[in-house]
């Protein structure tokens, strides 16, 4: 059962993308990609992944939708001067990447983030979308070369959610074991995310902080060079 | 928006759901489900719904731009701090064990910290993200 829909919510992902691909209009994209959110939400809940589903529903369909709206607002793009978005791309990797259960709060997050950064670079830097038709074309065989490289990679990383396998072995089951009689807390995710790998955590604080940072130096001239 | 009575009624019932669900996420985030990073935007999102209804110059009043800035520098260096008060007391950095008397409630108030740190950082630097775009860099 569990299966079934598993692969009914999959398929449907699929078929997000292929019309976020196709479509034209950036606002039915933007929704598109929020629905997309939600039903990987609905994925990593049937994962019993709880924790990213709570993320990629807050990240994925709440914020970035009012981000990336409030984008197009500023960038003035319309539907139909733009042959194609950025956007189908980065969502294109997603659901190479989906399929590994890799912690997706970095990738929403972080392409979230950087997509903003990127249309409001565009607009700083005043390219317009029709300026760049020649270079169009080595952008494609990047991406294929891209794409055809990761999927050869992908054949190589082990099965998602076996236990015998290296990622699994150690490092998890010490986690499962001792997080409670050594932090107090009941929730694994909380203890590994701030407890065992504080570390990284300040690293990703300040990739955040950064990014506000970065925001606000690209946006701060705008209206006096205009 | 805000001669839409609907819209207007409807925000000011929802606004404190959202903020007590994002604080409920941000401190209960060692039992349940939830952390700083989840909890920092969903209290972001509470902001910017009032933000997107009442104008941003009402906004302005409850949370300005310097605030958002000071508060998401604020966070990092809750972080780093209690970092830091690991080396102090001669442990690694980020090391909470012997932040209070026993182990395991050291552990406990780390995390509390750290965790309170990412939700400043977060939720104020996604506010002041939405403010930058539509503000059109006119207060910034």
């Amino acid at each position: 059962m569990t299966i079934a829909l598993l692969y009914i919510l999959l398929s449907v992902l699929i078929v997000i993308s292929i019309y976020v691909i196709i479509s034209r209009n950036l606002f039915s994209v933007i929704i598109s990609t929020t629905i997309f959110s939600m039903v990987c939400a609905l994925i990593f809940l049937l994962l019993d992944a709880i924790d990213v589903s709570l993320t990629e529903a807050a990240v994925g369909a709440g914020i970035s939708t009012i981000l990336f709206l409030s984008t197009i607002r500023y960038v003035d793009i319309i539907a139909t001067d733009t042959k194609k978005s950025t956007v189908p791309i980065v969502i294109l990797f997603f659901l190479l990447l989906d399929a590994i259960d890799v912690s997706l709060t970095e990738a929403a997050v972080g392409a979230g983030i950087s997509t903003i950064l990127f249309l409001s670079t565009i607009r700083y830097v005043d390219i317009i979308a029709t300026d760049t038709k020649k270079s169009a074309v080595p952008i494609v065989i990047l991406f294929f070369l891209l794409l055809i490289s990761i999927s050869i990679l992908i054949y190589d990383l082990p099965e998602p959610g076996k236990a015998n396998v290296v990622n699994n072995s150690q490092a998890t089951k010490y986690y499962i074991n001792n997080s409670t009689t050594e932090m107090g807390v009941p929730n694994v995710v909380t203890s590994v995310l701030a407890g065992y790998r504080g570390f990284d955590t300040l690293g990703e604080v300040i990739v955040i902080f950064i990014a506000g940072i970065s925001v606000l130096g690209i946006l701060r001239n705008t209206k006096g060079r205009t | 928006m805000k001669h839409h009575t609907v819209l207007r009624i409807v925000t000011k019932l929802i606004i404190p759901l959202i903020l007590l669900f994002g604080l409920y996420i941000q401190f209960h985030g060692d039992y349940s489900a939830g952390g700083g990073f989840q909890a920092g935007v969903i209290i972001a999102s509470g902001f910017i719904l009032y933000n997107i209804i009442f104008g941003l110059e009402v906004g302005f009043s409850i949370l300005s731009i310097n605030m958002t800035k000071n508060l998401m520098a604020i966070g990092v260096l809750l972080y780093i701090a209690v970092g830091f008060m690991g080396i102090i007391q001669g442990l690694n950095f980020l090391e909470y064990n012997s932040l209070l008397s026993s182990s395991k409630e050291g552990q406990l108030l780390g995390i509390f910290l750290v965790e309170l740190g990412v939700g400043l950082t977060v939720s104020n630097v996604m506010i002041l993200i939405f403010y930058s775009f539509n503000n059109m860099g006119e207060k910034l």
